[in-house]
């Protein structure tokens, strides 16, 4: 017995390229790290505005946390080696 | 008072008098012995990749490296910068990294040593020094950063 497919072609893609993207790099807050340091790593490795580094280390100082970038899984995972390199404490999450 | 850092150019200029010199590059030989040995204290240089603790349990099944070695081999190195005049932005972007290496190691071992009820003067006046090495280098580091 045939089925009709749940999802067209254009919607299987379209779920492909959502599952790839679910994924994002979490900046975890921690007493060690300086503020300065954070935020020149947030240059460094992502290319941000100083004003934006700040935003998101300030973020971090208040909140605990903060996504810095989201995208395919693989891409966090390169973010988060780069973070802990740096000696930064970061994690891959489900977004 | 001058800084121990300071930027000339696309260089960062050492003016770190011989004994504070001393000083960091015997942490940074610290560090790198505390690591090569697996201590406890170290955990924070090789942190998990995933808050999820299956994601986590898989990423291990996968294999992938500590980087714990190849940390301890640019502790040792590093140790060697601190004898330059002058370093590279490169350069000082890895000195101003195993700083910080130093800072997390520390603090993991004031930790424990508060556990333990002892808590060496020494230790804190360390981890101070290093923070104030690692602002100075940071403005250096940052002043071209906009």
């Amino acid at each position: 017995m045939s089925t009709a497919p749940l999802l067209s072609p254009t919607e299987e893609k379209q779920e492909e390229t959502l599952a790839e993207e679910s994924w994002v790099t979490i900046l975890w807050d921690d007493p060690v790290n300086l503020i300065p340091y954070v935020i020149y790593v947030l240059q460094m490795l992502f290319a941000f505005s100083k004003v934006k580094a700040t935003e998101l280390t300030m973020q971090v100082h208040r909140d605990g946390k903060a996504i810095v970038a989201a995208g395919a899984r693989e891409d966090m995972e390169n973010n988060v080696a780069s973070l802990h390199r740096y000696g930064l404490w970061a994690t891959v999450g489900r977004a | 008072m001058k800084e121990p850092f300071s930027r000339d150019g696309e260089s960062i200029v050492l003016s770190l008098p011989a004994q504070q010199r001393d000083v960091t590059k015997q942490s940074m030989l610290l560090v790198a012995q505390i690591a090569a040995s697996g201590g406890q204290e170290a955990w924070r240089l090789s942190p998990p990749v995933y808050d999820d603790p299956l994601l986590e349990a898989e990423e291990a099944v996968k294999g992938g490296e500590s980087g714990i070695g190849d940390i301890v081999t640019r502790l040792r190195m590093g140790e060697g910068m601190l004898d330059e005049e002058q370093l590279s932005l490169r350069e000082s972007d890895e000195l101003a990294t195993l700083l910080n290496y130093c800072r997390l190691v520390l603090s993991e071992a004031q930790t424990s040593m508060n556990e333990a009820k002892i808590t060496p003067k020494f230790a804190e006046d360390l981890y101070s020094f290093l923070g104030y090495l690692l602002s100075s280098l940071l403005e250096a580091l940052s002043a071209d950063l906009e």
